[in-house]
C-alpha cells in the first residue's frame, strides 16, 4: 500500500477526473467554470504531491515505477503544460458551445497516462500509459461531434494510433521473448551484445510506436490532418503534452532499457532525424492553414529533438530536456494565439486571416512573432538556446554532418515562420475586423509563455542546471 | 564601470522607454530616442578617450560565466581593441543622426520605429564588442530582427520582398557559421568559446584542425561575412534592401551593417583560420576585384540615385576586402579606415538622397537637373560628400583608398592595378550623376525646391566635419588602430613563415 505514495499525483489526477465526470451532469452545461477550475486544482494538487517526493529516488510496485529526478522533472513539466492547456481552453469551449465536463475529465485522464509513461520502469506500464493517454486524446480530438473535420481527425488518429500501439506491444512481446522480462533494468543487463534478429525486430517495433507519438518520419503522416481537425486546445495538447510525454518516455526506454543497443538505434534515428526535419520543413513551406503549418513545424521540431537521441550522450539528454521545455513554451503560446484569433467553428485559421494583425492587435501579433522567432531559433529566445544545446550535443558526439543538415533545415524553416510575420506587420488589413476579446486564462498563458521564452533564451542556465540534475539522476 | 555593457543596456532601456511613451504623447518619443542616443554617443566618446592606444590586448574587458553546464561553457565576454573601438564610435555617431533624419518622415507607429533603431544599435554594439563566439553569434542574429522590421514596415513599395530577402540571405549564411562555431568548440577541446583563447591556441599550434575541417570552418565563417559585406556574387540582397529601406534603415545598412561583414573577416577569419585565409586569398581577392569593377559599372547605369549609391557600396566594400586580404599593415589599416570612411560618406549620401526625396518624392536622376541653381547649399554638401566618396585628397576617402592600394601593391601588383580602376570608375559614376542632377537645365517643377533647414544642417554638418577631419588629420583615428592591426598582421606573418619560409623572404 505504501507504494501508492509514489503514484500519489496520478491517483489525485484520476480521482479528480472521475469527480468531474460525476459532477458534470449536475452542472449548467453552458457557462459553468467548475470543471475547468476543478481540473486546474487537480493539477496543482498533483504538482504539490510531486514536490512531496522531490529529490527522492525509489523503485516502487516491485520495480514497475521509478521515482527519480528525471521522472519528477518530467511530471512537473507535464502538469505545467496541462495547466496552461486547461485554463486556456475554458473560454474556447464556451465559444464553441462544447463546454462539457467530460472535456476536462478526459484531459486529466490523458495526463494520468502521460504521467505514468514518464514514471514507468517497465515496458508494460509504459504501454498502459501510452494507451490511457491515447484513448483520452482520441475522444478529445473528435470532441466537436457535429464537425465532420473533427470526426475525421479523431477517426484517423484512432486507427493509426491503434496500429502504432499494437506495434509497440508486439515489440515489447519480442523483447520479452528474448529476455523474459519487461523491466528496464533487467532489459538493460541482458541486452548488451550485438542483437539477433529477434531483438532487433523488437527494438524497431518499439521505435515505430514512439515514432508515431512524437511524429517522427515516416510515421508523421497523421499529424497535419489531426492537428487541423481537432479543436485548437486539443491540438495544443497533442503538440505539447502528448508529444513531450512520448519524448520523455522515449528517452527513458532507449537510454535505460535499450542502452546496450545504442549503436543500432542511433543509426536508425540518424536517418529518421534527417528525414523528419526535411519532410517537416519542406512541407511547411507551402501551407496556407496556420494549424497545418504549425503541425509540420512540430514534425520538424521532432526531428531536432531526435538529434538529442542520436547523440547518445548525457549532454544529448540534457539538451532534449531543455528543448522540450522551450518547445512547450513556444507552442503553447503560438497555439493559444491561434485559438484567440479563430472564430466559432474554428474558422479563420488561414494565414490570410493574419493579414494586418499587427495594427489591429499589436500585442497579440508581437507575442506571436516572439513565438515564431523562437520556433525559428533566433537568439534571445528559448528556441535558439535549445538548438544550440542540441546541435552542440551532436557535435560533441562527432556528428558534424548531422549538425550541418540541421542548420540547413533551420535556414529553410526561417522562411515560413517569417512569412506569417510579414502578413501580420507588413501588409495592410483589407477590412475592419471586430476586436478580439482576450479572456483572462488565455492572456495568462500567453504572458507566461512569452516571458518563459525570453528568460530561457537569455538565462538558459536556470533550467539547464535542473535538466542536468535530472539527467544524472535518470540516466546516470 | 562596465562601459561596454552600459552602452548595450542603455540602448535597450532607451528603446523600452520609447515604447512606454503613452500614445497621446507619441511625438515626444523621438525626443526620448534622440537624447538616449546622444547620451550613448557621449559615453562612447568617453570610451574613445580612455582607450589606451598602445596596449596590445583587449581593453574594457568584461567576462562573466553565462551558460555553464557540464558540457558547454559560454562566457559573457566583451572587450575591444582599436578596430572595434572605432566601429562602436561610428555606430553611436550615426544613430542620433539617423534618428534626426527620420524626424518628419515617419508617420506610422512612431514609437516602434525609434525603439527599433535603438535596439538595432544595441545589437550592433554587441557584435563589435563580443569576444565570445556564442555571444557574437547571439548579437549578430538578434540584430536582424529590428532591421527586418525597419525595412519591412517602413520601407518603400517593394519593402516586403526586400526585407524577406535580406533576412533569408543573412540567416542562411550565419546558420552555417553557427555550425562552424560549435564544431570549432569541440575541436578545441570543448573548453571555451572565447575568441582570444582559441586564437592563442591557433598561434601556439596547440589547436591544429585537419585540413578539410579547417577549410569547411573557414568557408562557413567566410560565407556568413561575405554575404554581409557583400562580396560578389552574394550581393544581390543589397540593392533591394538599401533602396527599399527608409532613409534611416539605408544609412544603418550602408554605414554599419556592411562593416559587420568586413569586421568579421578581420576579427574572426584572419586569426582563427590563418592558413585557409592565406590559401584562399587569391579567390577572395578575385571576388573583391570583380565586385569593385562590377559594382562600379552597374552603378554607372542606374537611373535611380539611391540604387546608384547602393551599387557603389558593392564596389567600395570590394576595396576593403582587397585591403584585408593583402595581409600587411598598410592594407589592413587602410581597410579599417575605409570602413569608417564609407560609413560616413555613404551614410551622408543616403541622408542627402533622403532629404531630396522628402521634397520631391522621386529619386530618378532624370527628374532632376540644374538643382545647383535653386538649392545651392544642399548642392555644396552633396558635392563635398561626393568628393569624399570618390577619394579626393584632403577628404577622408583618400587616406583609406591610398593605404589599401599601397598595401595591395606590396602584396599583389596585378590586383592593385585592377583595383585602381575603382578610383577612376567611382569618379565617373559619381560625378556623372552629380552633373546630371545638379547642373544642366532646371525643369519647371523643381524651381520651388527649398534649401536645407536647421534640422538638416544638424544632420549634415557633423558628417562633413568628420570627412574633413578624417581627411586632414587621420592620425586621431589611425593611432587607435595602429597596434591592433600590427598584431593581427604579425600573427598572420608568423603562420606564413611556417608555411613557406622561402617565398616569404623573397616577397619582403
Amino acid at each position: 500500500m505504501s507504494d501508492f505514495r509514489y503514484l500519489l499525483p496520478e491517483v489525485i489526477l484520476s480521482v479528480v477526473a472521475s469527480l468531474i465526470m460525476l459532477l458534470s451532469p449536475l452542472l449548467d452545461r453552458k457557462d459553468s467554470n467548475t470543471p475547468g477550475i476543478l481540473s486546474g486544482l487537480g493539477l496543482l494538487l498533483a504538482t504539490a504531491a510531486t514536490l512531496l517526493t522531490w529529490r527522492q529516488r525509489a523503485l516502487g510496485f516491485s520495480g514497475m515505477v521509478l521515482i527519480d529526478g528525471f521522472s519528477q522533472l518530467s511530471r512537473l513539466l507535464l502538469y505545467g503544460i496541462l495547466f496552461c492547456v486547461a485554463i486556456a481552453a475554458i473560454d474556447f469551449l464556451k465559444r464553441e458551445q462544447i463546454n462539457f465536463g467530460e472535456f476536462y475529465a478526459l484531459l486529466l485522464f490523458a495526463t494520468t497516462g502521460a504521467s505514468l509513461m514518464v514514471v514507468s520502469a517497465d515496458l508494460i506500464l509504459t504501454f498502459l500509459g501510452i494507451e490511457i493517454l491515447s484513448i483520452g486524446t482520441y475522444v478529445l480530438a473528435g470532441f466537436k461531434r457535429e464537425d465532420p473535420r473533427c470526426t475525421e481527425a479523431s477517426l484517423k488518429y484512432f486507427l493509426l494510433g491503434g496500429f502504432s500501439t499494437a506495434f509497440f506491444l508486439y515489440g515489447v512481446a519480442l523483447l520479452y521473448g528474448k529476455t523474459t522480462s519487461t523491466r528496464y533494468q533487467a532489459l538493460a543487463t541482458s541486452l548488451q551484445t550485438v542483437p539477433d534478429i529477434l531483438t532487433f525486430t523488437g527494438l524497431t517495433l518499439i521505435l515505430v510506436g514512439f515514432g508515431f507519438k512524437v511524429a517522427m518520419a515516416p510515421f508523421h503522416v497523421w499529424t497535419p490532418d489531426v492537428y487541423e481537425g481537432a479543436p485548437t486546445p486539443i491540438t495544443t495538447f497533442m503538440s505539447t503534452g502528448s508529444k513531450i510525454a512520448a519524448v520523455l518516455a522515449f528517452v527513458r526506454v532507449f537510454y535505460m532499457a535499450l542502452e546496450g543497443l545504442n549503436k543500432e538505434w542511433g543509426d536508425i534515428l540518424w536517418v529518421a532525424a534527417v528525414l523528419t526535419m526535411f519532410l517537416g520543413n519542406i512541407a511547411a513551406l507551402s501551407q496556407s492553414n496556420i494549424k497545418r503549418l504549425l503541425a509540420y513545424s512540430s514534425i520538424a521540431h521532432a526531428g531536432y529533438l531526435l538529434i538529442g537521441f542520436v547523440s547518445r550522450s548525457r549532454f544529448g539528454v540534457e539538451a532534449i530536456l531543455f528543448y522540450t521545455l522551450s518547445y512547450a513554451l513556444m507552442n503553447l503560446g503560438a497555439f493559444t494565439v491561434v485559438q484567440l484569433i479563430s472564430r466559432q467553428g474554428d474558422n479563420r485559421v488561414l494565414l490570410h486571416d493574419y493579414v494586418g494583425l499587427g495594427t489591429r492587435h499589436r500585442w497579440l501579433a508581437v507575442s506571436l512573432s516572439l513565438f515564431l522567432f523562437s520556433l525559428a531559433g533566433i537568439p534571445a529566445t528559448a528556441g535558439f538556446m535549445g538548438k544550440l544545446f542540441l546541435f552542440s550535443a551532436a557535435a560533441q558526439s562527432g556528428l558534424y554532418w548531422l549538425v550541418v543538415l540541421a542548420v540547413i533545415n533551420s535556414a529553410i524553416a526561417v522562411y515560413y515562420y517569417i512569412r506569417i510575420i510579414v502578413l501580420m506587420f507588413m501588409r495592410e488589413p483589407e477590412a475592419k475586423e471586430e476586436t478580439i476579446r482576450i479572456p483572462l486564462g488565455a492572456l495568462a498563458v500567453i504572458t507566461v509563455a512569452a516571458l518563459g521564452t525570453l528568460v530561457l533564451g537569455i538565462f538558459p542556465t536556470i533550467f539547464m542546471q535542473a535538466a542536468e540534475a535530472a539527467t544524472v539522476a535518470g540516466i546516470g | 564601470m562596465p562601459i561596454l555593457s552600459a552602452l548595450i543596456i542603455l540602448s535597450i532601456l532607451g528603446g523600452c522607454l520609447v515604447l512606454l511613451v503613452p500614445a497621446s504623447l507619441e511625438r515626444w518619443s523621438k525626443h526620448v530616442a534622440f537624447f538616449t542616443a546622444l547620451l550613448i554617443f557621449t559615453l562612447a566618446i568617453a570610451l574613445f578617450l580612455r582607450f589606451d592606444s598602445r596596449a596590445p590586448l583587449m581593453q574594457f574587458v568584461e567576462r562573466y560565466p553565462w551558460i555553464h553546464s557540464s558540457s558547454i561553457h559560454v562566457d559573457y565576454y566583451l572587450g575591444i581593441d582599436g578596430i572595434s573601438l572605432l566601429l562602436i564610435l561610428l555606430t553611436t555617431f550615426i544613430t542620433p543622426i539617423t534618428i534626426l533624419s527620420s524626424w518628419r518622415t515617419i508617420e506610422k507607429q512612431i514609437r516602434a520605429f525609434f525603439a527599433l533603431l535603438l535596439f538595432l544599435q544595441a545589437g550592433i554594439i554587441g557584435v563589435f564588442a563580443a569576444l565570445d563566439l556564442v555571444v557574437f553569434y547571439f548579437f549578430w542574429e538578434v540584430m536582424l530582427i529590428p532591421m527586418y522590421f525597419l525595412i519591412g514596415v517602413w520601407g518603400y513599395e517593394r519593402r516586403v520582398y526586400a526585407a524577406v530577402k535580406f533576412f533569408l540571405y543573412t540567416m542562411a549564411g550565419s546558420l552555417l557559421m553557427l555550425a562552424a562555431i560549435i564544431t570549432l568548440y569541440f575541436y578545441n577541446g570543448a573548453v571555451t568559446f572565447s575568441l582570444p583563447d582559441i586564437v592563442a591556441n591557433v598561434q601556439q599550434r596547440s589547436l591544429i584542425l585537419p585540413g578539410g575541417v579547417e577549410a569547411f570552418l573557414f568557408l562557413a565563417f567566410f560565407l556568413a561575412f561575405a554575404i554581409k559585406v557583400p562580396l560578389f556574387p552574394l550581393h544581390t540582397w543589397l540593392p533591394d534592401a538599401h533602396v527599399e529601406a527608409p532613409t534611416a534603415g539605408s544609412v544603418f545598412l550602408a554605414s554599419i551593417l556592411l562593416k559587420m561583414g568586413t569586421y568579421g573577416l578581420i576579427r574572426f577569419c584572419l586569426p582563427l583560420f590563418p592558413r585557409s585565409c592565406i590559401k584562399l586569398a587569391p579567390v577572395a581577392i578575385t571576388l573583391a576585384i570583380i565586385g569593385i569593377i562590377y559594382g562600379a559599372l552597374v552603378a554607372m547605369v542606374q537611373p535611380d540615385v539611391k540604387k546608384l549609391i547602393a551599387y557603389s557600396s558593392v564596389s567600395h566594400l570590394g576595396l576593403v576586402v582587397l585591403g584585408i586580404f593583402s595581409f600587411n599593415v598598410e592594407g589592413l589599416m587602410g581597410a579599417n579606415y575605409q570602413m569608417l570612411n564609407h560609413g560616413i560618406s555613404t551614410g551622408a549620401l543616403f541622408l542627402l538622397v533622403g532629404i531630396l526625396y522628402e521634397r520631391k518624392h522621386t529619386r530618378q536622376i532624370r527628374d532632376f537637373g540644374g538643382l545647383a541653381h535653386v538649392i545651392p547649399i544642399y548642392s555644396s554638401f552633396f558635392m563635398i560628400t561626393t568628393l569624399a566618396s570618390i577619394g579626393m585628397p584632403g577628404l577622408n576617402g583618400f587616406v583609406g583608398e591610398w593605404l589599401i592600394l599601397q598595401g595591395s601593391f606590396l602584396a599583389n601588383r596585378q590586383a592593385a592595378a585592377f583595383a585602381t580602376t575603382a578610383v577612376i570608375l567611382s569618379a565617373v559614376y559619381m560625378l556623372w550623376m552629380y552633373q546630371r542632377v545638379f547642373f544642366g537645365t532646371l525643369s519647371e517643377s523643381n524651381r520651388l525646391l527649398s534649401d536645407l533647414k536647421l534640422r538638416e544642417y544638424a544632420i549634415l554638418v557633423p558628417l562633413v566635419v568628420m570627412m574633413v577631419w578624417m581627411g586632414m588629420y587621420s592620425a586621431t583615428f589611425l593611432r587607435k588602430i595602429d597596434v591592433s592591426t600590427a598584431r593581427i598582421v604579425s600573427d598572420i606573418d608568423s603562420i606564413r613563415q611556417q608555411i613557406s619560409p622561402k617565398i616569404y623572404r623573397v616577397r619582403r
